[in-house]
């Protein structure tokens, strides 16, 4: 019976020992699953800093895409900034301060509401005889632009001339050329012979 | 004179007659051609040279064909009047298409009939490719070709007319046009292109005045005024550049070309009552109302509809878009103020469907507009009422029913059909043509979209019209916008008549 308390201090204290072994390996590995999920916050927070900085740069390098692309997309696209380059076509139409300059980007045409001093920057506009100044221009994109009676419109900032535009010179086949004047002198000769039967038969 | 004889006459008379209205029509390529030459513009120049000598050339054999029927001088026909009309169409096609072809702008030949039907028909659609680089004389023309489609071919050649022919009325109902604005046919003619052309100067000097005021040089205000007016007037809806009206960006602009096409809807018989002081007849005539309820109730359904999908951001920009485009489609116009893929995308089938009615319901009769016409509908809608009263009224009771349109007219049960037949022929065929487009595997929405507006003359276009889409469809378009413009009966009596004429070759070759 003496005994009896000896041995069970000495399994209390293994028990004890044991178990604050056990402690001690929890503890332990609690501490590395600290240490993980801290690491792991760390890498999370790193993606998302890296996400937003991406997004960041993408928003300040705006979206390039081309005009077809605008109207197709023209929910997720609203105002936010995007860059399309296209000729500027017809002519600019001075509104105040504000100009419109309308582009082709050979997808679709649009409206671009520049200022009038980024208007000048485009000086050869396309026609039949010229081929007009390639724009590079950054702008809010609107879908129905409540500025602008609900029309599809871009606001651009800046306006970069990536070509100019230049005179097309207007080269006539020689086939053509031949090909018209024979025409026109059997022409000629036709309405002098057919005219007068015709009166003649009129007149009987 | 026997029956070989006849048969020789009714070819000689339409060849005549045919030949006739190409040589005026052909004569027109002058304009476009001195157009050119005032901007150096030197391929074009010889481009219209060339297709005017040819279209002359053609023209003047038809006629040389024709000439023994000047000397026996026999009866005109109705069946002759209405194979001439829609013959000359045919051929005008053909031949007018050339400059368009010679440009370079045009993938294939087929590409530029479809783009000469449009602007005969006042249709409006394109398949012309870089449209922003076309030269001023092809411009020129193609809103000539819409201007004189709007009054008709039929109606310029009679308007030459040295001395009234028995003919001339029959060729004129041809064309789809039967009111008669003076006792003779020549004088009628004159009096339409007399509306036409005064309307031309008024609208041509606001609308260059505008174009000036919103930036437009003044040489290019004065070009785009012409065009914009030719167009308008004719409910055509060509315009000069790519973006449509949406390439002024201007709202006074829009609404000076909105005021031109519903005044180039009306029937040319309201401008000349109108003229003469009946200022009555635009409340009274059954066409203004017709048209007056259903623009109204068509810009209600289609401005609530897109309020309640939030299309547009204030009640300003829902306004000038709805209003702009479903009057530009139920005249029949074809202005478009937004983007051809935005109705497909933002309208909504609920849009689409109300654009789909406001199409082929159209502008007035005897007009410059297509689709099944005011007047017809009107008519329907008081046939309806008369039959229920008449099934609500004593049996006993006997009552004349009437409508104005002009004058008071009666409404008899043949009016209430022929106006039912044709409204049944725009109606099959729009729904072939929608058949047609789902078959190429378009959505259904817009295969109906793009086929009313091709069946009503109207020309917006919600993105299926193309170079690229299938020649088949393209050859249907074609067939569809030349049914529409002159009413069927005109067509159908040629193929009748082609047909009667393919049997007797026949019924020869089996007695040989």
């Amino acid at each position: 019976m003496r005994k009896l308390p000896g041995t069970l201090m000495i399994i209390l204290l293994a028990a004890f020992t044991i178990s604050l072994s056990v402690n001690a390996e929890q503890a332990a590995s609690g501490n590395t699953d600290v240490e993980n999920s801290e690491s792991e916050n760390d890498d999370a927070e790193k993606t998302e800093k890296a996400e937003e900085a991406e997004e960041a740069k993408e928003a300040k390098e705006a979206i390039r895409t081309d005009i077809n692309a605008l109207i197709e997309n023209a929910k997720e696209l609203d105002g936010k900034e995007v860059t399309v380059q296209g000729e500027a076509i017809g002519e600019r139409m001075d509104r105040g301060d504000y100009s419109w300059v309308n582009i082709n980007d050979g997808t679709n045409a649009i409206g671009l509401w520049i200022e009038k001093s980024e208007a000048e920057k485009i000086t050869c506009y396309g026609t039949y005889k010229f081929k007009g100044d390639m724009v590079h221009v950054t702008g809010i994109f609107y879908r129905a632009c409540s500025e602008h009676g609900g029309e599809a419109d871009l606001h651009g900032g800046s306006v970069v001339i990536a070509e100019e535009g230049y005179y097309v010179a207007e080269k006539i086949p020689f086939l053509k050329k031949i090909s018209t004047a024979a025409l026109a002198a059997c022409g000629l000769v036709i309405a002098a012979v057919c005219l007068p039967v015709i009166r003649k038969r009129i007149d009987r | 004179m026997n029956q070989t004889e006849k048969k020789s006459y009714s070819l000689e008379i339409i060849s005549y007659y045919t030949g006739y209205i190409v040589l005026i029509s052909s004569s027109l390529m002058a304009i476009p051609a001195l157009t050119s030459l005032m901007f150096k513009e030197w391929n074009p120049l010889l481009d219209f040279i060339i297709s005017m000598t040819v279209s002359l050339a053609a023209g003047l054999a038809l006629v040389m064909f024709g000439m023994r029927m000047k000397k026996e001088k026999p009866d005109v026909q109705w069946k002759h009047g209405f194979a001439v009309a829609a013959l000359s169409w045919l051929i005008l096609t053909v031949l007018c298409a050339m400059p368009y072809w010679l440009s370079g702008h045009m993938k294939s030949y087929l590409d530029a009939c479809f783009d000469v039907m449009s602007g005969f028909t006042t249709t409006g659609v394109v398949l012309l490719q870089d449209l922003d680089h076309i030269s001023n004389g092809l411009n020129m023309w193609r809103h000539i070709l819409t201007f004189i489609g709007g009054q008709g071919m039929v109606v310029l050649a009679l308007t030459f007319l040295v001395k009234e022919t028995g003919g001339a009325y029959k060729m004129y109902v041809g064309e789809g046009k039967d009111i008669e604005l003076v006792p003779n046919v020549k004088g009628t003619t004159r009096q339409i292109w007399k509306i036409s052309m005064i309307y031309l100067l008024v609208g041509t000097a606001v609308l260059w005045v505008i174009g000036i005021a919103i930036g437009l040089k003044p040489v290019s205000a004065i070009l785009h005024a012409i065009y914009i007016f030719e167009s308008s007037w004719s409910t055509g809806g060509f315009a000069p550049n790519t973006q449509n009206i949406m390439y002024y960006h201007s709202l006074i602009y829009e609404t000076a070309a909105m005021v031109i096409f519903i005044l180039g809807s009306f029937n040319f018989g309201l401008h000349y009552a109108i003229w003469h002081g009946k200022r009555k007849e635009i409340i009274k005539n059954i066409e203004t109302q017709s048209f007056f309820i259903t623009s109204f109730l068509t810009v209600i359904l289609a401005l609530a509809g897109l309020a309640r999908l939030n299309v547009y951001p204030d009640a300003v920009a829902g306004f000038r878009r709805v209003v702009f485009n479903v009057l530009s489609a139920h005249t029949t116009t074809g202005f478009g103020s937004i983007y051809a893929r935005q109705f497909a995308l933002e309208w909504g089938d609920f849009g689409i469907m109300i654009m789909v009615i406001a199409m082929l319901i159209g502008g007035s009769a005897c007009s410059t507009a297509g689709g099944i016409k005011g007047l017809r509908v009107g008519i329907v809608c008081k046939g309806l009422i008369m039959d229920i009263k008449k099934l609500l009224s004593s049996e006993r009771r006997m009552k004349v029913y009437k409508f104005h349109h002009i004058k008071d007219q009666i409404l008899s049960e043949g009016a209430i059909k022929s106006a039912a037949i044709i409204i049944i022929c725009y109606i099959a065929t729009f729904g072939v043509g929608t058949l047609l487009g789902t078959y190429y595997g378009y959505p259904l929405a817009d295969s109906a979209f793009e086929s009313a507006s091709i069946t009503g003359n109207v020309g917006l276009s919600i993105g299926v019209t193309a170079p690229g889409m299938p020649a088949a469809m393209k050859v249907y378009y074609i067939i569809a916008m030349y049914l529409g413009r002159l009413e069927f009966l005109s067509v159908f009596a040629l193929i009748g008549y082609l047909f009667g004429g393919v049997k007797k070759v026949c019924a020869n070759y089996r007695e040989r």
